[in-house]
């Protein structure tokens, strides 16, 4: 396996070789990004350029349990290709057993993403995004901060990383440095594009994708009666994705009204969404609006995994938020898209349907996407 | 040998000052720092740490390291006259990075290398006294530090998720039953950015950058010193962890802050800023 990765390293190197004296090629454009129909050439940031061999470099580092500071956990111990890039958990677990306060993000589509993470208006993009799991101290996630020496050390012994490096960054006279880390991460986090579950095949002309079920769910989901798509819009399902040029949603984050501890709308601590950063009390429990692609292998769900299944969900937004459900009085800070509505059971079953639709099989599969040091 | 140069530099600064030398040139100007514990030079290899605090377990070095900006020379009416600092490894953006670990020890997280002085020029003149901020400015303090240059490059300092720098990170190991590492991360806090993706348009609630003035400052006698004994001189670190980070990372509610931001002369919830106390000045 390892001669077989060499190869390609060296072939990619070669290629990049070529054509010197030529100027780089848009950071996005030259890269074959095998995009589902109707999914937008995404934007690259322009010192972080995609190429064949930084995104198996990512690859391995995200799968890579010595970038951890006790070397048990890589990113992938709790983003499982398998479940969407999560991992079943209501609250992830980080290397040191710390109870993450939140539960880990599916991945998938990430490349058209204006903000990452449950709620976080100022980071925005994968590069600085990938050094909070990396180096954050509150909850430790792979816990390499105050190792940061050690860990880059232990990846410089491995036969194989020093080359995936400096061919991945051949501008850089030491290419083994963290900020090389966090991009080649994130350059393999935008190619983890999903854009082939039945709902896709049917968009793109396969009448017979989609069952009757799910057809009517569909019409649900986007009619102004139901209204998920008020926030769950676009390519992405979320009106945190757009695409490059497009106007999106500066500020994707809302409150769906499921805490009120203080007849003020608060959230439990550790939760308490963008209001952890901004201190602004009108920002309390607001949240990033997920991503619904694959979101029927992603329960529990919201960001405390306090709710079990879809069901239940759409139980909550048909009340009017949990609160409402709860107490038949809304939080008087939750967001005024949140309207509620009637539903029947069969329409729920809909619903239902048409979300499990969206779950795309080919890339909880794609081996492009799997681990690469799992025996074959 | 180079503090010496250097220190004599300072001292023919304040000489051709006093005599109202002619030149109008920018004059080099050192100021030394140190990090203390008590009246103790504080040290990665002083594994079994140092007992502070109010309790009885030692505070185990794991990190010292700080920023300091908007170095000001106070002349005897009160004018002050910035340092301009010289763009160096350590130094950039009008921020210096103070570095005190060396990566021995437990402070695995850290470098080789070190920095105990804050070098720039001053304009001309007798300055008897040295005004600065700790810390990073909202103009610089949030960016992508991926394409920043030193001393803002640098990973350790980087608050990933507030995509700005710690402005100070003090950590030590504490052995209780399970070993705690009591991390002490001061930065802004309740930032936002008015662009969404636009770094220059950061603004924050709670800047936490705390002010050093001292009236009296002689460069070629005295060093700045930071002492850990006064900055953790009300925590207890035998105690578990009451809530939010561990340590104190400058959670707005954070009770291990509380004790410790009034030393920096900084508010905090209820707190009172006071005067801070933690910097003061040492004899070289």
């Amino acid at each position: 396996m390892h001669a077989r990765i060499g190869i390609a390293v060296v072939a990619a190197a070669l290629v990049a070789g070529c054509g010197g004296g030529e100027p780089p090629p848009p950071p996005g454009a030259g890269y074959d990004w095998n995009l589902p129909a109707g999914f937008p050439v995404p934007e690259v940031p322009a010192d972080n350029p995609m190429s064949a061999v930084k995104v198996e470099l990512g690859r391995r580092l995200f799968y890579d349990t010595r970038l951890s500071g006790n070397q048990t956990f890589s990113c992938a111990s709790c983003h499982r290709q398998e479940l969407a890039f999560t991992d079943g958990r209501a609250r992830g677990l980080g290397s040191t057993g710390m109870l993450h306060p939140r539960g880990p993000q599916q991945i998938a589509n990430l490349a058209w993403f204006g903000a990452f993470t449950w709620a976080n208006s100022v980071v925005p993009s994968l590069e600085i995004q990938a050094l909070v799991p990396m180096t954050g101290s509150d909850p430790v996630e792979l816990g390499i901060s105050g190792m940061e020496g050690l860990v880059a050390a232990r990846l410089a012994l491995d036969p194989e990383y020093p080359r995936l490096f400096r061919a991945s960054f051949p501008e850089a006279a030491d290419p083994f440095t963290y900020p090389n880390i966090a991009k080649a991460i994130a350059a393999f986090e935008r190619t983890l594009i999903s854009g082939n579950s039945p709902y896709d095949r049917y968009q793109r002309g396969d009448a017979t994708a989609l069952s009757a079920p799910a057809r009517r769910g569909m019409e649900l989901f986007f009619s102004d009666r139901v209204g998920c798509a008020r926030c769950h819009s676009g390519f992405a399902f979320t009106d945190a994705a757009s695409a490059p040029g497009a106007p999106g949603n500066p500020f994707p984050f809302h409150n769906v009204g499921l805490y009120d501890e203080d007849g003020r709308g608060a959230y439990p601590p550790g939760g308490t969404g963008l209001e952890a950063l901004t201190f602004r009390p009108e920002d309390m429990g607001r949240f990033r609006t997920p991503p619904l692609r694959n979101v029927a292998v992603t329960a529990p769900y919201m960001h405390d995994g306090s709710v079990a299944t879809l069901s239940e969900v759409i139980d909550i937004f048909a009340a009017g938020g949990r609160v409402r459900m709860q107490t038949g009085v809304p939080s008087p800070i939750q967001s005024p898209l949140l309207r509620p509505f009637a539903v029947t059971d069969a329409e729920k079953a809909d619903l239902v349907a048409f979300l499990e639709a969206l779950t795309d099989e080919v890339f909880l599969r794609d081996p492009r996407f799997s681990d690469p040091f799992a025996p074959r | 040998m180079n503090r010496i140069q250097t220190a004599a530099l300072v001292a023919a600064t304040m000489l051709s000052a006093a005599c109202g030398g002619t030149s109008n040139d920018p004059q080099p100007v050192t100021i030394d720092f140190k990090a203390l514990v008590g009246n103790q030079a504080f040290s990665c290899a002083d594994t079994a740490g140092y007992t502070i605090g109010t309790g009885t377990l030692p505070w185990i070095p794991k990190d010292f390291r700080f920023y300091v900006s908007n170095v000001r020379l106070v002349d005897a009416n009160g004018g002050e006259a910035p340092v301009t600092l010289d763009s160096s490894f350590w130094q950039g953006y009008g921020v210096a990075l103070l570095d005190f670990e060396n990566g021995t020890g437990n402070c695995t997280g850290g470098t080789l290398e070190m920095n105990k002085a804050v070098q720039g020029t001053v304009a001309p003149g007798t300055y008897v006294g040295l005004k600065f901020d700790v810390g990073v400015p909202t103009a610089s303090n949030h960016l992508n530090y991926q394409a920043a240059n030193p001393p803002l490059s640098n990973s350790a300092m980087y608050w990933s998720w507030t995509s700005g720098y710690k402005f100070v990170k003090v950590d030590g190991l504490i052995n209780r039953a399970t070993p705690f590492t009591f991390n002490f991360h001061l930065g802004s806090t309740g930032c936002t950015l008015a662009t969404p993706g636009d770094f220059s348009t950061a603004s924050c609630t709670t800047l936490n950058v705390p002010a050093a003035s001292f009236a009296s400052f002689n460069a070629s006698t005295q060093a700045v010193a930071l002492d850990i004994a006064v900055l953790f001189a009300s925590t207890n670190f035998d105690t578990a962890d009451g809530g939010g980070a561990p340590g104190c990372m400058s959670g707005a509610t954070d009770p291990e802050c509380a004790p410790i931001f009034p030393k920096l002369g900084l508010p905090f919830g209820a707190t009172p800023p006071g005067t801070q106390t933690a910097f003061r000045l040492v004899t070289k």
